[in-house]
């Protein structure tokens, strides 16, 4: 009885060993996998998180009533993908704007150009251009509820314009919020679904079905058939290209009275 | 099996019951057509609280307290806690690109269903007259009770300042207040 006994402690501890050795497997392979999922982490700062914690909701000071004056507005309408993420500059404001002294720092996605669908000058976009995508304030991920942070290995159309404030030709910012498609197989996830520039992607529907639905990952972007939204794409390219379409000029007031505490930008070495 | 049918059975119920929790919690409050697909305050008080505030600013906050006050929700500068506002020159670069201003939910309760507090930025660098300023108070308490934006094709009746531009228009329609006296507990 009592060999029976050792026998069967040893066999309880084989099944914990086994058991403990096969969780840290899995627990390696999911490190692994979510690693591979959001691809570049390791640009990142370890403490600065590759996914947003907080949506905000935001309130703008003109809509760009059609693709076509999106796209005439933009410097560059890019397809591309996501290769990387990296930490930008960074904005302070006043004391009292309710942003910590360290600031909002930009988050950049890293894009390979795969073509250039519209360019305003007419030469061809860099064949890698960064984006500021959101920002981190405190640590923390912030993203547009419309536009929720893309991610490395995702591919889509871009639309962007100059970052000034970097002083290259490489550092982009989106025209609008409305301004990018990811294209996840045969879907077009549109962001900022609210926005009259996907009208008509409301508007005609093929098969006597909608195409435009809510993202179920994001309700502030919907989901349409790709190759509608390409053919809607190419087709305002083509308007902006021949001068159909005219860019919408925004209002561009000062950024600050010299009399007030005016937001201050550092850029960072992004090590490229 | 008689003795295993009633088990199979409640270990049913335990699963479909887990499932729909799970479905709940994963759901975006009130994923619905409309403008109501945002998250939701956890309650009908908003205690709001105003640092430092240009004129301008409080106007804002003065709007978006009578806007909110039409609705079921109680909004009063007396207390704090719910909604922190501000205001400064934010610019207009970078993630502050043609943006007036923007709410988000800076603290949301154990169960991350509900919105506990707020916080609102109004960017001086953007917005004119005080009529804007006005607008944009409107349109940004408006999301702190749960409202996303409305569009043309979504906005049949007088014009809601949650149409993004808010442009001149100061105050919730009756559809807007329909969504928060359905929306918030």
């Amino acid at each position: 009885m009592a060999h029976l006994g050792k026998v069967q402690s040893r066999r309880q501890w084989i099944a914990i060993t086994v058991i403990v050795i096969a969780l840290a497997v899995i627990l390696t392979w999911a490190v692994v996998a979510a690693r591979q999922v959001t691809g570049m982490a390791t640009d990142l700062p370890a403490d600065l998180p590759t996914t947003a914690d907080r949506s905000i909701v935001a309130s703008t000071d003109a809509e760009y009533p059609t693709l076509d004056a999106l796209t005439a507005s933009s410097d560059f309408v890019v397809k591309g993908s996501v290769v990387g993420v990296s930490q930008g500059g960074t904005w302070t404001f006043a004391d009292d704007s309710g942003v910590p002294a360290s600031g909002q720092t930009d988050r950049l996605l890293r894009i390979q150009v795969e073509e250039t669908v519209f360019s305003a000058t007419g030469a061809d976009a860099p064949a890698e251009i960064f984006v500021l995508e959101g920002i981190w304030e405190a640590k923390v991920g912030i993203q547009h509820q419309a536009m929720p942070w893309a991610q490395p290995g995702e591919r889509g159309y871009f639309y962007v314009k100059d970052y000034p404030e970097y002083g290259d030709e490489q550092t982009f910012n989106y025209v609008d919020v409305a301004g990018r498609v990811l294209i996840r197989e045969d879907r077009a996830i549109v962001a900022d679904h609210h926005q009259r520039v996907w009208a008509p992607v409301h508007d005609e529907p093929a098969s006597g079905t909608p195409e435009l639905s809510l993202d179920p990952d994001s309700p502030g972007q919907s989901s349409a058939i790709l190759s509608r939204v390409e053919t809607l794409i190419g087709r305002a390219a083509g308007a902006a290209d021949s001068g159909a379409a005219k860019p919408i000029e925004l209002p561009r007031p000062d950024p600050c009275p010299p009399t007030a505490q005016c937001p201050e930008f550092s850029p960072a070495d992004r090590g490229d | 099996m008689h003795a295993i049918a009633p088990r199979s059975t409640k270990r049913r119920g335990v699963s479909i019951a887990v499932l729909a929790l799970a479905m709940t919690w994963l759901t975006p409050s009130g994923a619905q057509a409309g403008n109501d697909d945002l998250i939701d305050p956890d309650n009908h008080a908003h205690h709001i609280d105003r640092n430092s505030l240009t004129a301008n600013g409080r106007a804002a906050v003065a709007t978006g307290i009578y806007q909110l006050d039409r609705s079921t929700m109680n909004a009063t500068l007396s207390g704090s806690g719910d909604v922190e506002v501000y205001d400064a020159f934010y610019g207009n670069s970078g993630f502050w690109n043609n943006l007036e201003g923007y709410a988000d939910c800076t603290d949301r309760t154990w169960n991350l269903l509900e919105c506990d507090v707020w916080r609102i930025r109004f960017n001086d660098t953007n917005l004119g007259t005080e009529a804007d300023w006005r607008s944009c108070g409107c349109h940004e308490f408006g999301h702190t009770a749960g409202l996303s934006h409305r569009s043309a094709s979504n906005d049949s009746q007088a014009p809601s300042c949650m149409r993004n531009p808010a442009g001149t228009l100061r105050a919730l329609d009756n559809h807007d207040l329909a969504v928060i006296r359905d929306t918030v507990d």
